[in-house]
Formats: C-alpha cells, sequence, structure tokens
C-alpha cells in the first residue's frame, strides 16, 4: 500500500504496486508513506480473472468501490494510476471549480492553457516547468470560487510520444525526473515528468490568473498571437469545464471576474522558443 | 494492507445518526467514508454533516461532505429541468409524464430527496402508448441506447421497460417502464390505479402516491437480482413509509401490496427494515405483519447480508452463497423456470465467459450490423 | 452585475457580450453586443435607440434591457 501526497489531495493506493512503486517514488519524493489516517482518495489496483493471470493478464482500478475504467495490461499501470488520480478529482472535488487546462506560474501570476490533446499545452508547460516556471497543474486548473485564484498540486506532467523526446534535454537539474516510458497506452507513448522538488512545491500559493492561452500547434503555421473578444474566451474555458455545470453560481460568477480581468489570448505557432518571450511579459 | 474496516453496525448507526460522525476515531471516519461511497450512501452520509459539524472533521471527509452537497443541489436543479423539458415533449402527443424513483423523490420533495444521488430519470407510461412515446422522444432529440440483440429482446419481450434512452445534447437517460415487473412474474401491479391515483406535480409533470413509490421501491429491492444499491433502497423504503405512516394505516399500506399480490413481500421487507433500523419496526411486527416461513427468514438474512457493499472497509461476511440465493430468489420470482433456465444458461455462458476471459469481452465485440 | 431571483446578469469588460446565468434552470447565455445592437436597430427593442444606448453605463444598459422584457427570452 501507499500513501500519497499531492499537496492538495491525499490517495491511499493498494493492491499489488510492486511494479510501480520505484516510479512512484522517484515521481513523488518525499511525499509517499507518511501514512494517513483519512485519505481523500481511494484506489485499489485488484486482478480481474483466473485465465487472464495466466493467458494475458490484466488489472481494475478499484476506485472507492467502483470501476470507472476497462481492465489494463499490468504494464500499463502508471498512466493509469495518474489517469485515476486525476479522475478521484473530477469525480469527487466540487469544492473548486475545475478546468481541464495546464498552468504554468511565473511571478506570482499564472497562465491557464486550456485545449485538446494536440495543441500542444503539455509540452509547453513541461518546458516551462523545467525552465524557470512553475507548473502548478498539468491537466486541470484547481480555481478557489471565492477568491478566483488558481491551487498547485504535487503531480508530475504527462508528455505523449514525440514530446517525451523533445522534453528530454531538458530534464537535468536534481529537482527534475523523467520516469520511465509506457509504451502503446490507448493515448500513444506516455511519459512522466517531475519538474520541482516538495521543498519547492510547499512554498507555492494560490495565484491569480493573468492570461487564458488558447494554443495551436502547428509546423507550418508563423507565429501568430491575437487577443480574443472576452465573450469567446468565456465560451471557450466554459466548454473545458469538468464541473462547471455542478457548481453553478458561484462558478459563472468567478468565471467572468477572471474573464474580465484576465489577457485572452489565441496563439497559433510551431516553436517553444516564440511563446516563450510572449507569455514572460504577460507575467510582468 | 488490508484495512481493519467498519463493523455493520458502526456504519449503520452513523447512517441513521444514532452515532455522531465526530464520535469516530480518524480510522474509522476514514472507511465510514470509503463505505458510504461504495455503497452510494454519501449523499445520505453527507445529510449527517452540517456546516458545524463539518468545521470538527478532517479535511477529506468535510471536503467529501462539501462537494456532496454541491453536486445534490445541481442535481435537483438539473432533474427538474429536465423533468419540464419532458414533460413538455411528450404533452403534445397527449401523454402526461408519470415519475418513478430517484426522480420522483426529488421532484416530490419526499423527506428523502435530500442527498438522494440518481443516475437516469425512470417514467411509468401505459403500454398501448409505447410506440407513441418512442415517437414523441425521437422527434425531440433522445435516442435509444444500442444494445446486443439478446438483451434488445429480453428488454422488449420479457421486461417492464423499454432500453435505456439517451439525449442527444443533454446526455440524460431515459428508463420508459410500463409496468413495475415483468409479465411473466405473475405478480399483478395495477397500474390504471397507478395512474388513477398519481399526484400532479406541474403542468403534465406527475409523481406516484406514496403508497405507490413504496410498491415500486419495495419490489425493485426485493425482486432485483442486482442489489448493488439495496442499502440506499431500504433508506429511501424507510424514509417513504415512516412518512407514510405518519397519516396512513398500516392495513391501507399492506392493501396495495395485496392487490399487487405481493403479500408476503410486505412482511419480507417490514422484517428486513427492522433488522436495519430496529426499534422503528418492533411495533408494527408484533401487530401488522406476518410471521415469516423458513424459507422467507432465510430470505431476509440472505438479504441482509447483501445490501451491503463488498469493500474492505466494511467488515462482513461476503458470502457467496447469501448473493446466489438473492439472485435465484430475484429471477424465480420475475419469470417462470423455464424461461429463467433458459436465461441462467445464456447469463451463465456469458458469466463463465467474463471470469475466464474478463469483463471487457463481450464489451469488445464488433456491435452487430 | 445585476441579481434578480432568476437571473445573474453582467457586461463582459470589453462590451463584447453580456452573460445570463438563470437560477431557475441553471442554464448560461453569452448574448453578443452586437446582437442586442442589431434587436435595436430592428425595432425588437422599441423604447431607445442603438445610439443613445451605446453610451449607457452596464448598469444602464442592463436595467434598460429589463425594462423591455428582454431577458425574459433566457427564462
Amino acid at each position: 500500500m501507499i500513501s500519497l501526497n499531492s499537496g492538495q489531495y491525499t490517495y491511499r493506493i493498494r493492491g499489488d504496486i510492486e511494479s510501480v512503486e520505484e516510479q512512484l517514488t522517484r515521481l513523488y519524493p518525499d511525499s509517499l508513506n507518511h501514512e494517513f489516517a483519512v485519505a481523500d482518495f481511494d484506489i485499489e489496483i485488484q486482478q480481474t480473472s483466473l485465465l487472464r493471470t495466466l493467458l494475458r493478464p490484466q488489472v481494475t482500478l478499484n476506485i472507492e468501490g467502483h470501476k470507472p475504467f476497462n481492465p489494463i495490461h499490468p504494464s500499463k499501470l502508471l498512466p493509469s494510476i495518474e489517469w485515476a488520480m486525476n479522475w478521484c478529482v473530477s469525480a469527487y472535488d466540487h469544492t473548486k471549480l475545475l478546468i481541464h487546462c495546464s498552468v504554468a506560474v511565473n511571478n506570482g501570476k499564472a497562465i491557464l492553457f486550456p485545449g485538446k490533446s494536440g495543441s500542444g499545452k503539455s509540452t509547453l508547460s513541461a518546458y516551462l516547468g523545467l525552465n524557470g516556471w512553475h507548473l502548478y497543474s498539468d491537466e486541470m486548473a484547481i480555481i478557489n470560487l471565492d477568491t478566483g485564484y488558481v491551487e498547485a498540486v504535487f503531480r508530475p506532467a504527462s508528455l505523449k510520444n514525440e514530446s517525451i523526446e523533445i522534453i528530454k534535454p531538458f530534464v537535468q537539474a536534481s529537482e527534475h525526473y523523467m520516469s520511465c516510458t509506457t509504451k502503446g497506452t490507448h493515448k500513444g507513448d506516455i511519459a512522466h515528468v517531475r519538474t520541482m522538488s516538495k521543498d519547492v512545491y510547499d512554498t507555492l500559493e494560490p495565484c491569480k490568473i493573468a492570461a487564458v492561452l488558447f494554443l495551436n500547434f502547428d509546423k507550418k503555421q508563423r507565429f501568430n498571437a491575437y487577443e480574443i473578444d472576452k465573450s469567446i474566451g468565456l465560451a471557450k474555458v466554459i466548454s473545458n469545464g469538468f464541473n462547471y455545470s455542478v457548481t453553478g453560481e458561484a462558478a459563472f460568477s468567478i468565471l467572468v471576474s477572471i474573464v474580465n480581468q484576465a489577457t485572452i489570448l489565441e496563439v497559433s505557432y510551431s516553436e517553444m522558443a516564440d511563446i516563450k518571450e510572449l507569455i514572460a511579459e504577460l507575467v510582468l | 494492507m488490508t484495512p481493519s474496516g467498519i463493523s455493520k453496525a458502526l456504519f449503520l448507526a452513523t447512517l441513521t445518526q444514532q452515532k455522531s460522525i465526530t464520535e469516530l476515531e480518524p480510522k474509522e471516519a476514514d472507511s465510514l467514508l470509503r463505505a458510504a461511497i461504495a455503497a452510494h450512501m454519501h449523499g445520505v452520509l453527507a445529510n449527517t454533516v452540517n456546516q458545524r459539524l463539518s468545521l470538527l472533521l478532517p479535511l477529506p471527509l468535510s471536503r467529501h461532505c462539501a462537494s456532496i452537497h454541491t453536486f445534490s443541489f445541481a442535481q435537483k436543479n438539473q432533474v427538474a429541468a429536465a423533468a419540464k423539458l419532458l414533460s413538455e415533449q411528450l404533452s403534445s402527443a397527449g401523454i402526461p409524464v408519470l415519475l418513478l424513483k430517484g426522480a420522483a423523490y426529488i421532484v416530490g420533495s419526499k423527506p428523502n430527496a435530500q442527498g438522494r444521488l440518481i443516475s437516469d430519470i425512470d417514467i411509468l407510461v401505459q403500454r398501448e402508448a409505447l410506440t407513441t412515446v418512442e415517437n414523441a422522444l425521437q422527434k425531440n432529440g433522445w435516442r435509444a441506447k444500442p444494445l446486443n440483440d439478446y438483451d434488445e429482446k429480453y428488454y422488449r419481450e420479457w421486461s417492464h421497460e423499454l432500453p435505456p434512452y439517451i439525449h442527444s445534447e443533454s446526455g440524460v437517460t431515459l428508463d420508459i417502464h410500463h409496468n413495475l415487473i415483468p409479465l411473466s412474474s405473475g405478480k399483478t401491479i395495477n397500474i390504471a390505479q397507478i395512474d388513477a391515483t398519481k399526484v400532479w406535480v406541474a403542468n403534465n409533470l406527475y409523481i406516484p402516491s406514496d403508497a405507490y413509490l413504496i410498491l415500486h421501491s419495495a419490489i425493485h429491492l426485493l425482486l432485483n437480482d442486482d442489489t448493488e444499491k439495496g442499502l440506499r433502497d431500504c433508506f429511501d423504503l424507510h424514509s417513504l413509509i415512516q412518512g407514510y405512516l405518519a397519516s396512513g394505516s398500516v392495513d391501507s399500506l399492506r392493501a396495495i401490496f395485496i392487490e399487487a399480490n405481493c403479500e408476503a413481500e410486505f412482511s419480507i421487507l417490514i422484517h428486513l427494515l427492522n433488522r436495519i433500523f430496529k426499534t422503528q419496526y418492533s411495533e408494527l411486527l408484533s401487530t401488522g405483519v406476518q410471521r415469516l416461513s423458513w424459507h422467507d427468514r432465510v430470505l431476509v438474512s440472505s438479504l441482509y447480508k447483501t445490501i451491503f457493499p463488498r469493500t474492505d472497509y466494511l467488515r462482513h461476511n461476503k458470502s457467496a452463497l447469501a448473493r446466489q440465493h438473492v439472485y435465484i430468489h430475484g429471477h424465480l420470482s420475475k419469470m417462470p423456470l423455464l424461461l429463467f433456465i433458459q436465461h441462467i444458461c445464456y447469463k451463465g455462458y456469458r458469466s463463465a465467459v467474463k471470469r475466464l476471459l474478463g469483463e471487457t469481452f463481450f464489451k469488445s465485440l464488433p456491435p452487430k450490423k | 452585475m445585476q441579481t434578480t431571483d432568476t437571473f445573474l446578469i453582467h457586461r463582459l469588460a470589453d462590451k463584447s457580450a453580456f452573460v445570463v446565468f438563470n437560477r431557475l434552470n441553471w442554464c448560461t447565455y453569452i448574448i453578443s453586443f452586437n446582437q442586442v445592437i442589431e434587436n435595436l436597430n430592428e425595432g425588437i427593442i422599441k423604447s431607445i435607440s442603438s445610439k443613445d444606448f451605446i453610451v449607457l453605463t452596464a448598469k444602464e444598459q442592463i436595467d434598460t434591457l429589463f425594462k423591455a422584457d428582454y431577458w425574459d427570452t433566457f427564462k
């Protein structure tokens, strides 16, 4: 059994985790095995069936007594646990507004990168996290419904396919770590990257959202950034919400306030270096 | 390492508020939370925690409770809006919308509505009106969920409901019932009487009378092969029956069960509720309810075992035999022996395949053209 | 922001739209400012001209639209 503290949320992970324990220890240094009496979420790894175990092994993730996912091959366990940890938050925490995006912070100000796979948001935010920025979160913005400030989680970034090789050269400092690559998941090859130490994470404060960037990664495009109407920005942010319809009035009011005060841009790019200058300006 | 878990007794005592969650040791509170979520009872658990109590709880617990309150409140609005829209959509086809189960409790503001979490909306329509209903739904953006041929046949020929419909925009799932129990069961539910005694909520929207809400919930609990939500059904029933007895008599309630050829089920139900809620049913047992046969005593015992979720956080007897007993009883109540054997052989084949090759073996088959 | 029993209504800071949350059915509406101006020009809202509307403050604009029963569309 593993007790995992991601700062915001604590997880109890039970069952046969031997195959991923070493990786988890390196992705979550100083945040495993301080056992807590009450956990936010409980995940159990269960075997599925007799013959499967002999022929083609499968495990299921039992989350709080339910099984929301199809079974997986044990080799896919690491990314599956990471996905399950995200799922727990979006399924059970409605005390915060949760938006599907990555969040990078510098100079006490946050930039949100909402959007679908392929927009390059994970690659960019991992790059930023490894180059002087703080990666508050790779998958979802955790927004305080009273203040509109975004909060950090101690979780690694998740990279797919070509992004893994793109980011590898930047994993240099002692507080960085890139996990092994899990091949052939339904999203392709996956690796996880820790961008900071637990000590640094513990210093991170909730921050104001300075900008929301909708990214479009296109090798053929020249760099192009333009401000869009706040009405379109609001619509796009809402469409990326995990629990907007659950958090109701409070979510509406705080999102309007965030969209009113933040700079909202659409950015097309082919090189990460092009964007870096723009976003540095946004958090001055 | 397996958690030590809490006893069934402690689990029930906190859910029924005989013990406050703040009296529990942290590890016990943790087990309580996990068991409640596994049992679909976290809404009931959250009801026992008000704002003041919440401050005394460990953060994970207070956060879960606050989230459930938010979710439950949102769901109440969503169900009301969906029910209103549905009632308008079927109004032009001349079909009244009679809600059942969870949606009925929420829209009808029943005592168990608070924290009652639902996953779909159930309605009851006349059998003769089924085609009209399906046409009206399809015109308004509802689509039938694709099923394999066997399940589709089971639904339409043997069961008491159509395959589920899903709204293409909102994603709401709709279960359309034309009876409360399959035609092959030998039980006779007076659908006309349910319709005649239905309670108006708004415009074209209705819910059954309290007595029929209780009957339906009891049938669902006792004659269903799936007891995953059994404990929740018991809490629903307890709440509805206590509400009913505040102004109605046990004789009039039993009369509804007798009319449905479910007198034995009424006794079984009260005996089962007595095991869970104890003192509140002892008077009823001594005056208004039959003694049980040996078989029915065993059934009550089996039911009591199976309504609790299988989780390491609840210390209890995970008796396979009890579950088997309930499964067989559930099905025999619903279909003649010959059909049951055929159904069991097919299901048994699927089950054996699942056990050997895994749950999703059938899900991965390509859809038939 | 304007709050009633039924609605929460804002005008966005860049004046690109009015945004409405219906507290009864929990729907969110985004009505572009240009759409409202078009409605004014078409005479759908008769009480004021688009020229006079544009110079009003956000609160005044929302109130004017209340008086014209404009928000009833989103009930």
